[in-house]
């Protein structure tokens, strides 16, 4: 028993004395724990900062990925289903066009301008066959005025002994009016967009044809452009017929290009 | 069963900054791991070095603790071990009879003691122990490491290093006896 005590002893001797010998000076402790809190707040807020980098560079390629998975998902469809003007993915479509436009090579290019220009055209007779429909559909000025007439009378003779006198007895012939006006308005919102596609189709020619625009074209291949354009506008119907203006423009370009060949 | 390390906390808030669990983690850890140094290679400016190189990596790490992993005791034990192992890999050890008594860092006063030659004494005998009884001294004896810690530590169990420090106890008593 008593030797156990004094083992006791001697090993809690030995540990005191080596805890004397291994103990760190205050100085050293002081500034190591400085150090290290300091290092330990710098640290802190470069991470913080990464992560916060991190975590908003992350969502921002997610969004970016969603956004572009998006769109050229709607880009593609609207382009393989050749969606027509008045179409909600219209401008998905023509972003495709432009898309491949850019991606190909100068011959292909050609052939892709003879596509969405024959695409044009197609748009632009499927919006005519639209106005017209429209034009049929809603009554002409002189019918509307009449009825509007009609109206007023009508609506004079039963609703003047009304009750309310807030409400104007024109209110019906009124609303008439303003139907016609919308009738109007989304007729000449059509002119304009067979306007623009106007526009557009001979922006396709001029791509071709004209040589500033596009030097790398050989003249060959203008000339065939030329002659698969003008065949095309040739057969469309009377009513699908381009501007004679824009007509004439697109045969002078084909009339200066053939020259060139035959120089 | 180990109850849980309470330094798992300290470490995730240091994780996010909090300078009070940084300073909560150096008093707890800066004497034992410098005495673990000590008791390992004997020279103070070196203890020191490694003592900061210890919490510059923890610095460092912090960010990869993961408490699903394991604790953070045995972590941060374990970058000392290993920092102490690439001392020695890069430099050979400073053997004691090798070196004159300066080369200990012990002070002149120190070594001139009775205590400090027994210390030294001791030291070297425990020198050619198996190095898991080495490391039992150093971590026990000297850093004065809890069996709980310990156990933390070495991945055994609180008994088995209970009979394993008896056992050392057992050897060191015949050299404390004189």
């Amino acid at each position: 028993m008593i030797s156990l005590i004094k083992e006791q002893l001697a090993i809690r001797r030995l540990k005191k004395n080596l805890h004397v010998h291994v103990r760190p000076d205050r100085a050293f402790l002081k500034s190591a724990r400085t150090r290290f809190i300091t290092l330990a707040q710098q640290q802190a807020g470069v991470r913080v900062g990464a992560i916060g980098y991190f975590r908003s560079f992350k969502y921002a390629t997610v969004a970016i990925a969603v956004v572009f998975a998006l769109t050229s998902g709607m880009a593609v469809f609207a382009d393989a289903n050749n969606v027509p003007a008045n179409h909600p993915l219209y401008g998905f479509k023509r972003l495709s066009e432009q898309v491949r436009l850019d991606l190909s090579s100068p011959v292909q290019q050609v052939e892709l301008h003879k596509t969405f220009a024959q695409r044009r055209l197609k748009e632009i007779s499927e919006l005519k066959t639209e106005q017209q429909i429209e034009q049929q559909t809603s009554p002409s000025p002189e019918i509307s005025s009449r009825t509007n007439k009609e109206n007023d009378q009508k609506t004079n003779r039963v609703i003047v002994p009304t009750i309310n006198p807030t409400i104007s007895p024109n209110t019906d012939a009124e609303s008439n009016r303003r139907t016609n006006e919308g009738d109007n308005s989304g007729t000449s919102k059509l002119q304009d967009r067979i306007d623009g596609l106007n526009k557009d189709f001979q922006d396709e020619t001029d791509h071709v044809l004209d040589q500033d625009k596009n030097p790398q074209i050989k003249t060959e291949a203008r000339v065939q452009f030329c002659q698969d354009i003008l065949n095309t506008i040739k057969d469309k119907s009377e009513s699908d017929r381009l501007p004679t203006q824009m007509v004439d423009h697109i045969k002078s370009r084909c009339g200066e290009n053939r020259n060139s060949q035959e120089d | 069963m180990a109850p849980k390390d309470s330094f798992n906390i300290q470490a995730e808030a240091l994780q996010k900054g909090k300078v009070g669990s940084a300073e909560k983690i150096f008093d707890h850890f800066s004497g034992p791991i410098y005495a673990f140094f000590m008791a390992r290679i004997r020279h103070k400016e070196t203890a020191q070095d490694l003592t900061q190189e210890v919490f510059l990596k923890v610095i460092r790490s912090i960010g990869q603790f993961d408490r699903k992993s394991g604790d953070f005791t045995p972590w941060i034990w374990q970058i000392a071990r290993n920092s102490a192992i690439d001392y020695f890999r890069q430099k050979k050890p400073l053997y004691l009879e090798n070196l004159p008594d300066e080369g200990t860092n012990i002070s002149e006063e120190r070594v001139q003691s009775d205590e400090s030659a027994k210390v030294r004494e001791i030291m070297t005998i425990v020198e050619s122990f198996p190095p898991e009884e080495q490391e039992l001294f150093q971590l026990h004896f000297v850093a004065d490491i809890s069996y709980t810690e310990l156990a933390r530590v070495t991945g055994r169990t609180e008994s088995a290093l209970r009979v394993a420090i008896h056992r050392l106890r057992k050897k060191l008593i015949p050299y404390l006896n004189d």
